[in-house]
Formats: structure tokens, C-alpha cells, sequence
């Protein structure tokens, strides 16, 4: 196991991949080898290094100083020995720094080739274990606090779950009300500094809360028992929402996007996985035009016939319950694992759409939206109705959710976001399978302005941008546990003939 | 391997002089070159190792820079210390000038 080089890094180094198909015993043994040359050829360059400083003090004579040397020479002859002398010395260290920076370049070689192969250390230190287990029983005395103060406490721990589980809200509160400098750096320094915990406090506040109210929580504990609670209080409580179980589901069209146009890409298939993830920021409506509550279906032919199809879905665009189901109690719904409107929404899409059961189907989920996609395709049934393709999504908290066998599944997430821990796992926690990969990049340890800019913000850390970012740096580096998954997903996502279908899904009676 | 600080056996510093100390520097960067060239050899199908022989092809090139960086020092140590000791009436370090290499000279 080896630690990585000291931060900032390079973009590149900030990522971590967990779970997927890892390299054999064979070409692990050959991995490690290699890395230990190239520490061994760092430790030599140091070495070297160490030679050419050391060659100031012999510059003239031997064990000697240039006065001493001097004291040789004709007094015409110091002036000249003095000036080569120094520029000697200059030379000497000039090389020193060459092979010092080549020496990290080939520590950072091996260190990559470790990473890539999945050797890499990852284990807690002590101190942050001590912090994380102090966060969660603070976060559980509070939570328990707010539950024992009855609806009232629980509609507030409801407003904050719902907000924090939808961080475009968390972003506004944070950057809201007050002056705009102070309240930007105390949310920048308390997005980068509850990263890290985000896990503990999410799970102590899930737990205390569903201690305080246990026939809300159905019986379960952690997280899941929380959000059970908070999603009977954002159905039950008028003041957030209404009781409406049903979902309407209708097709729209170009008419019914801001401008007056369907999103470009409607009739071309995604090239890469990428590029299917960038699109679902169209169906945001501040951002695409899209109407609230947006889902897009799009079926791909292939020059052989063959059909496949990709689903894109959005994330929460109410913290509060709103008329559409991409609202904070469908947060809460999803992490509590209760029936929900988006998964109703998609399966009906689905069925509207005629998707028949051998034509793969990908889905393709952010935030919100990835929770819905991850329990769908985890629901029981669901994989024998449907033939999933594959699975992706960014900045959603799925670590709780098991998704089929044989489905190639791919989960992207960053500890600044917080939005991902919200069940209470950090990406490190997410089950591991030869199928199911997770990639996390540590946006506050990266060299580059935005990613650091990013890691102080929790809408930018949760941004659809910043995760196909994350997405094409894993591929960057070859990563063979990013690659595989990437290359099983995607040849269903392009294809000869493509049309797209835009659902809008709205909560009715019923 | 070698710590960088550790004193190098058969190691005269006050008889050898800088070149000695640059050779050794050499010597070490030789060695760090066939290790990164070994290492390059990884023998993993994966995509992440073609990049790496790629870097480390791509290092091994500005460790041959670094090398003739070195070698441009040693000449011009031998340079001063030519100089000094033509001035020199002390002969061991006349000679240590003239082989700057104790294993018999590296062309450069």
C-alpha cells in the first residue's frame, strides 16, 4: 500500500476507484515490481542529487573551501578559480534540481501504476476515525433532539434534510440573506471542512431521529429510518406539501421547453458515457428550458436492428414538495426506500414508450435522479420486466441500494458535494462487485482554481459538469475498472436511427 | 538502496575531490536510468499501463537530459580543478584531478 503524494495534486491524481474488475494476482505481482523499480530509480536520483550539493564544499581543493584552495594560487589566478568556482556550484545545484524533479516524477509514476491497479491506501487514520465517531453522536443528539420535539422539530430536520439532500438549495441558503463575502467563506470553509463527515453526520442524524420516533421509522434504524420519518412528515404536514400518491406522466414537446425547441442532441446518440451524463443538464429547466420534472427516453437502432434504449434523469428541483415528484420528500422517500413518484414516474415512461424486455435499456441518473435509477433497477421484478443495460449516476447517495448481477454499473461522487453521503455511506462504503464501480474525486486536494473553487461550493461539487469532469479524468488514466464498465455501457448508447421522447411527470390524486 | 545521505563506501571525499563526487552522481543516474527502463516492462494488458511505459518513456528521456546536464558539470569541474591544480604543488590532488573517475573513466 502506498500513500499518494502530498496535496494539491494534479486533477488527474484526485481521483479514487473503488470495486470493478481488478488486475490478476499475475499482473499485480508485475505492477508491483515496476513500482518498486521506479522508487528505486526515484531513491537513486535523490542520491545523485545528494552528490552534486555536496560538490560546493570540494569546488577548488578537495575538503576544502575556495579560501582554503585559494591559498594555493598565484594571487593573479584567485579571481578566476573564485568566478569558476561559483559557476560550478550554480551548475551543481542547477543539476541537483533537475534530478530531484525527475526523482518525483518517477515516485508519482509508480504511484500512479499502484492507484491504477487499485493498491492504494485508504484506510482511515486514527484521528479521522476518533472525529468521524465524535461527528455521528453529536449528529445523533441532535437529530434525537429534533425528533423529541414532535412535528415541529421534525418538519425543521425535514426543511434541512430535504435542503442538504438538494444542493442547489444548500448552495442558496449558504450564499443567501446576509452579506454575500461572509456567508460565501463560512459555506466554503464548512462544505470543505463537513466533507470528510458528511457520512457520520447524516447517519447520527438519521439514527437520532429514528430512535425519537420509532413507529415512524417502521422499525429501521440509520438513515433509511430518518428519511422514513421525514418522508411520512413531508407527505402528512400541509405546510410541505399534499398527500397525492399518484403521478401523471404526459409527453411533451418543443412547444413546451422555455425556447421553443427540443435539446439538440434529440435525434443523435450519445458517443460516450460522458456525453449521455452532460446531456441530462437539459432537462433542467433553469438551465435546459426544460418543464419541471423532466425525463427523457431515448431509443437507439442499430445497423443491425437492434434496439436499445438510454434514460436520462434529472435531479431534485424543489427541496419542498412540489407538484412534480423531483422534490426533497422523494428524497427522502428514496432514501428511506418507500414507494416514491420518480421511479413511478420512469416505469411509466417506460411502459409508454414500449420498451420491449430484450432491448437494453441504460439508465443514466443525477442526483435525485440517481437514487430513483439505482432503485429501480435494484427493485424486485424490475430486472425480469426489463433488460438493464447499464447503470450511472453522479451525486447520488446508492450505497445502499444492490443493483443486479451482470449489470455494468458505474457511480460517480466527491465528498464536497455531501449530496452523496446523504444515506449515510461514503463512496469508500458503496458495495463492490466485479460490476459495480465507484469513482470519487477529492476536489479540495486538486491543484487546479476550479476544481478547488468547486470544493467550497456545494451546487458547483454537485454539479452535472464536475462529475463528467471526474468521469474523464477515471478514463484518463486508463483505469481498467473504469474502462471496463464505460465499454460495456457504451455501445448501447449510439446507434443508426435515434429518437427521443420528453416526458413531463406531475403528482396527481390517486 | 541508497538514502542519498549515507557515506559511500571506498569513498575518499578529501583524496577524490568533485569530479569524484559528480561520477558518483552519474553513476547513481545510470543506474536510476536502467531501473525506470526495467520498469517500463510491466507486464499488465490494461490501458493504464501502456500510458505508464508511455510516462516512463517519456521520463527516461529527461533523465538523458539530466545525465547530459551532469556530464556538462563534470567537465566543467575538471576544468576548475585543472586550473587550481596546475597552480598546485600538491601531486595526489594533481592526480585526482587527471582521473576523475576511480573505475577508469566514463566517455563523455
Amino acid at each position: 500500500m502506498v500513500s499518494p503524494p502530498d496535496a494539491p495534486l494534479a486533477p488527474v491524481d484526485t481521483v479514487t476507484v473503488y470495486g470493478g474488475a481488478g488486475p490478476s494476482v499475475v499482473d499485480l505481482d508485475s505492477v508491483r515490481r515496476a513500482a518498486a523499480l521506479a522508487t528505486r530509480a526515484a531513491d537513486d536520483l535523490r542520491a545523485a542529487a545528494v552528490r552534486c550539493l555536496g560538490v560546493s564544499g570540494d569546488l577548488v581543493a578537495p575538503g576544502a573551501g575556495p579560501a582554503e584552495a585559494t591559498r594555493w594560487l598565484p594571487v593573479e589566478a584567485v579571481g578566476e578559480a573564485m568566478a569558476r568556482a561559483r559557476a560550478l556550484e550554480a551548475a551543481a545545484e542547477e543539476a541537483a534540481r533537475c534530478l530531484v524533479a525527475s526523482a518525483d516524477r518517477c515516485d508519482l509514476l509508480g504511484w500512479r501504476l499502484l492507484r491504477a491497479a487499485g493498491l492504494y491506501l485508504e484506510a482511515e487514520s486514527t484521528a479521522q476515525r476518533v472525529v468521524g465517531a465524535l461527528v455521528t453522536a453529536g449528529s445523533f443528539g441532535a437529530g434525537a433532539a429534533f425528533g423529541g420535539l414532535g412535528w415541529a422539530g421534525l418538519a425543521g430536520v425535514g426543511v434541512v434534510g430535504g435542503a442538504g439532500m438538494a444542493g442547489h438549495v444548500v448552495g442558496g441558503l449558504l450564499s443567501g440573506g446576509a452579506s454575500r463575502t461572509v456567508t460565501g467563506q463560512l459555506g466554503a470553509t464548512a462544505t470543505r471542512g463537513l466533507a470528510p463527515f458528511s457520512d457520520e453526520v447524516l447517519t447520527g442524524m438519521g439514527s437520532g431521529v429514528a430512535l425519537a420516533q420509532p413507529r415512524l421509522a417502521q422499525g429501521r434504524s440509520g438513515v433509511a429510518g430518518g428519511a422514513g420519518v421525514l418522508a411520512h412528515v413531508a407527505r402528512e404536514l400541509p405546510v410541505l406539501g399534499n398527500d397525492d400518491n399518484g403521478v401523471r406522466v404526459t409527453r411533451i414537446g418543443a412547444e413546451d421547453f422555455a425556447d421553443g425547441a427540443v435539446p439538440a442532441w434529440s435525434d443523435s446518440g450519445a458517443r460516450s458515457v460522458q456525453e449521455a451524463l452532460s446531456r441530462i443538464d437539459s432537462l433542467y429547466p433553469e438551465q435546459g428550458g426544460a418543464p419541471a420534472g423532466t425525463v427523457a427516453l431515448q431509443k437507439v437502432t442499430g445497423a443491425d436492428g437492434a434496439v436499445s434504449w438510454t434514460v436520462l434523469i434529472p435531479g431534485t428541483q424543489s427541496a419542498l414538495p412540489a407538484e412534480h415528484p423531483w422534490d426533497g420528500r422523494t428524497d427522502v422517500e428514496l432514501v428511506a426506500g418507500q414507494a416514491d413518484g420518480a421511479t413511478a414516474a420512469v416505469e411509466r415512461a417506460l411502459t409508454d414508450s414500449g420498451v420491449g424486455p430484450a432491448e437494453p435499456v441504460t439508465f443514466v441518473g443525477h442526483s435525485l435522479g440517481g437514487i430513483a435509477a439505482a432503485a429501480l433497477v435494484s427493485r424486485a421484478g424490475f430486472a425480469e420486466r426489463y433488460r438493464v443495460g447499464g447503470l450511472i449516476t453522479a451525486g447520488s447517495p446508492t450505497g445502499q441500494l444492490t443493483t443486479p448481477t451482470g449489470v455494468p454499473v458505474l457511480h460517480l461522487e466527491t465528498p464536497e458535494e455531501i449530496v452523496s453521503h446523504a444515506d449515510g455511506r461514503s463512496a469508500s462504503e458503496n458495495p463492490r462487485t466485479r460490476d459495480r464501480v465507484t469513482v470519487v474525486r477529492s476536489l479540495g486536494d486538486s491543484a487546479s482554481a476550479a476544481d478547488r473553487a468547486a470544493s467550497g461550493s456545494v451546487v458547483q461539487a454537485h454539479a452535472v459538469a464536475t462529475h463528467v469532469r471526474t468521469l474523464d479524468l477515471a478514463l484518463g488514466v486508463g483505469d481498467p475498472r473504469v474502462t471496463d464498465v464505460a465499454d460495456r455501457i457504451s455501445p448501447q448508447l449510439d446507434g443508426e436511427v435515434v429518437s427521443t421522447t420528453f416526458y413531463r411527470a406531475e403528482r396527481s390524486g390517486g | 538502496m541508497n538514502d542519498g545521505w549515507s557515506p559511500v563506501p571506498g569513498h575518499d571525499r578529501w583524496g577524490a575531490g568533485p569530479t569524484s563526487a559528480l561520477a558518483e552522481a552519474v553513476g547513481l543516474v545510470e543506474r536510476a536510468i536502467d531501473g525506470l527502463r526495467a520498469s517500463g516492462d510491466v507486464e499488465w494488458e490494461a490501458r493504464a499501463a501502456a500510458l505508464y511505459r508511455a510516462a516512463v518513456a517519456e521520463t527516461l528521456q529527461a533523465l538523458v537530459r539530466d545525465r547530459e546536464l551532469l556530464d556538462a558539470t563534470v567537465r566543467q569541474a575538471r576544468a576548475c580543478q585543472a586550473m587550481s591544480f596546475g597552480h598546485s604543488d600538491r601531486p595526489e590532488q594533481a592526480r585526482s584531478a587527471a582521473v576523475p573517475y576511480p573505475d577508469g573513466g566514463r566517455p563523455w
